[in-house]
This record gives C-alpha cells, sequence and structure tokens, in this order.
C-alpha cells in the first residue's frame, strides 16, 4: 500500500512537472536562439529590450491587393481578395486578416506598421534549412523580402514550400543592431545559407531588422501551368 | 505489497511492449537532432558549382531567358526570383540554383530528404502537430509509467532500498546538477 501510495504520488509528480512549464519571455528565446547557433537577428541584439517601439496608434495600415500581381518580385499566385480564408495547406493558426499588405509598403514605412499584425503575400524564397522556424517572401518588388520568424517547434517550415506562394500572417517588429551585431548577424545569415558575407555592405550606423514575428501561413496550391 | 508489485509488472510489461517501436524511433531522432547545429538531420544537403557565361546584371525579364539556358535543368522550375542586382535565384522542386550575374558562377543547392531520419524527426518534433500531438502526449505517460513501476520490480538489495536505489539517485542528480550548473555557476 505504502509503495502504491509512492507510484501514484511520484505519477502526479511527473504530471505536475510536465505541466508547469511556463512562456519563455523574449529575452529567453533571443538567448536560446543565439546559443544555438540559429540564424535569429534577436540573438544578435541582446539590447535590442524587444525593439519594438509601437507603432503610432493613428498610422492607418495600407490596404492594398498589389501582391496579386507582382510585376517585378518572383512569381506568385493569385489569392482570393474577397476576404475568404485562402485555400492550401495551413502552418499554425493560418491567417486571419481580411487584407493582404504589400511587402514593399511595409519595408517602405515599417513605422507605420510595427506593433501590428500585418499579412503579406509572395513567393517563399528562403527557408530555415535546419528547424524550418522562419522563411521569407519575395517582395512586389525585386530584390526585397521580408522574414516571417516562428517560435521553434511551433511551426515547422519543410524547404519544400520554396518557391510556393505564401500568405502569411503575423506582428512586425523591429530589431535594432549595431554594426558589429548586424556584422555578426549577417555573417552568421550567409554561412547559414551557404552565401558570402561582404562586410562592406554592412551600414556603418548598423541596421534594423525588420520582421513578422509570424503566428500563421497558407502556401497556396502550386498553380498548374 | 505483493500484489502491487505484480500490477507493476504487467504495466511495465505490457507498456514495454507497446512502446518499443515508437521508443526506437525517438532514440534515433533524439541523436539525429542532438547535433542540429553540425548537420541537418532531415535533409542530405549537396552542393555543386559550375560556370556560365555572366549574363550581366541587366532587367531581370530579359535575363532569366539566358540565364536558364544555359543552366538546362532536368527538372521543372517553379520560380525565379532576384535576390539583389549581381544574384538571380532560380528555385526548383528540389532546391536552389543561385547565379551570380556577373561572374557567372552558379552555386546549386540540392536537399535530399534522409530516408528514415525525416520521419521519425518529423514524429518526434511533432511537426505535423494534429493527432500526433495526442499520440506523443499518450507515449510520454507511457514512458512516465514505465519509468516508474520499474522502481517497484524488484525488491531487496537490488531493489529500491539498496543498488537500485543507488542509481535512481544517480540518475536524478545528474540533470539537477546540470541545471544548477547552467544556471547559476
Amino acid at each position: 500500500m505504502r509503495h502504491a501510495t509512492l507510484f501514484l504520488g511520484l505519477l502526479a509528480l511527473l504530471a505536475l512537472v510536465a505541466c508547469g512549464g511556463g512562456e519563455q519571455t523574449a529575452e529567453e528565446v533571443a538567448a536560446a536562439h543565439a546559443a544555438a547557433g540559429d540564424c535569429d537577428p534577436a540573438g544578435c541584439a541582446k539590447a535590442a529590450d524587444g525593439g519594438c517601439a509601437k507603432a503610432d496608434a493613428t498610422a492607418k495600415v495600407a490596404e492594398s491587393s498589389c501582391a496579386q500581381s507582382c510585376a517585378h518580385g518572383a512569381k506568385a499566385q493569385v489569392a482570393k481578395a474577397d476576404g475568404t480564408a485562402p485555400e492550401g495547406k495551413t502552418y499554425g493558426s493560418g491567417v486571419s486578416s481580411a487584407s493582404t499588405v504589400a511587402v514593399s509598403s511595409v519595408l517602405a514605412h515599417p513605422e507605420n506598421y510595427l506593433g501590428q499584425t500585418v499579412r503579406v503575400q509572395g513567393a517563399v524564397v528562403g527557408v530555415c534549412k535546419h528547424r524550418g522556424c522562419w522563411i521569407e517572401i519575395a517582395s512586389d518588388k525585386e530584390m526585397q523580402k521580408i522574414q516571417l520568424k516562428v517560435n521553434d517547434g511551433e511551426i515547422v517550415f519543410p524547404p519544400e514550400i520554396m518557391g510556393e506562394t505564401a500568405i502569411v500572417e503575423g506582428v512586425l517588429e523591429g530589431i535594432p543592431l549595431t554594426y558589429e551585431q548586424a556584422c555578426a548577424y549577417l555573417e552568421q545569415e550567409a554561412s547559414c545559407q551557404g552565401e558570402k558575407f561582404v562586410k562592406e555592405d554592412v551600414p556603418a550606423d548598423g541596421v534594423t531588422f525588420y520582421r513578422i514575428k509570424g503566428t500563421g501561413a497558407v502556401i497556396l496550391p502550386s498553380a498548374k501551368s | 505489497m505483493q500484489k502491487f508489485r505484480k500490477v507493476c509488472r504487467f504495466l511495465h510489461r505490457e507498456l514495454g511492449f507497446l512502446a518499443v517501436g515508437l521508443t526506437l524511433a525517438y532514440v534515433i531522432s533524439g541523436v539525429a537532432v542532438n547535433h542540429t547545429d553540425s548537420w541537418n538531420p532531415s535533409y542530405e544537403q549537396t552542393r555543386s558549382t559550375w560556370t556560365i557565361t555572366p549574363p550581366g546584371v541587366g532587367p531581370t525579364e530579359q535575363i532569366t531567358p539566358q540565364v536558364l539556358d544555359q543552366l538546362d535543368l532536368k527538372e521543372p522550375i517553379r520560380n525565379v526570383w532576384r535576390a539583389t542586382e549581381t544574384q538571380l535565384r532560380v528555385i526548383t522542386p528540389s532546391g536552389t540554383v543561385d547565379v551570380n550575374l556577373v561572374s557567372g558562377e552558379v552555386l546549386s543547392e540540392v536537399l535530399t530528404p534522409r530516408p528514415l531520419l525525416r520521419d521519425v524527426n518529423f514524429m518526434h518534433l511533432n511537426q505535423g502537430k494534429g493527432a500526433w500531438t495526442w499520440i506523443a502526449d499518450g507515449y510520454a505517460v507511457i514512458l512516465g509509467i514505465l519509468a516508474l513501476s520499474g522502481i517497484f520490480l524488484v525488491k531487496g538489495r537490488k531493489g529500491l532500498t539498496g543498488r537500485g536505489g543507488v542509481l535512481m539517485a544517480l540518475g536524478l542528480i545528474l540533470p539537477v546538477a546540470y541545471v544548477v550548473f547552467e544556471k547559476y555557476l
């Protein structure tokens, strides 16, 4: 009887331990990324302190359907613009915003979107190969992209979605990086992606890295050509 | 006590058999994903380089056909993206081909799913979510029961009050010591 009580007590303790994990703070997440060598600018910006100045409450989120047709960016499919949920493979909580904002608009005036939920659409031109914890979405303008970063393990993007059209949603955040931090981050990212790092391309006053803290995505079915 | 030990033996035996498959899958995956920093546990990355005649940094619509002609890829093109002024990325179902438009250098990277490993990692990391979450939770509970029922299987000096207890204490001290060392020292 004594042993049965001990057995049940240990089982209850195990269940308590399993359920007791709290939410990680942003700093813990950043530190975990840095420790894991993950290509995450948050890991490089120890002083970022969350980094996100809250958006001007009066800033109006531009609603645009320009993500539908990209004359200059990578080829992207057209999603329904009637506010219905897009059809395709859903990751995380999918997308719920009715309107899509052009990536170029977000990057041109990030201050208008900081802290707000944005939905963007474009071709997937980069995927974290090791953990699937981020994807890069091509802008409607050439040579532009925006990263959608998700918490490790919550959503895992497989490399098979490269080149497909994605509609993604999340909160825009800005991570200010000093010159040294920017160099460290960009060098690490280049190394992760097997690309060449050019130190001269890094601005002397550092950079603010804008990305979407992703909550969900929908990968549209491949277009039949 | 005798009856309780009998129940433990029953649970340990039956659940032990049930857990063999998933335990082996998780053992393989556990070792594989432990070393993510030094290798990609789910995909084999194959890189190759060669050179084409540089098409220059003209408009994308103009240079893309020239590049594709020279690359002569054996699989369908999924997308083409002008990454920078001097770089064009061609995306195929199996990977990417990055072309330096000035030097003509081509870097092809193909990702091939590792047989077996890709699948066990998919399960272990619960990438599929949905029903697998519940199956994995159930498996975790089974592991807990296996661990706890194992404590009471043997009595005497090889059991909890003897060598078994010492080994169990060592097994508990190891993770606690690690956490203390990592966090506070």
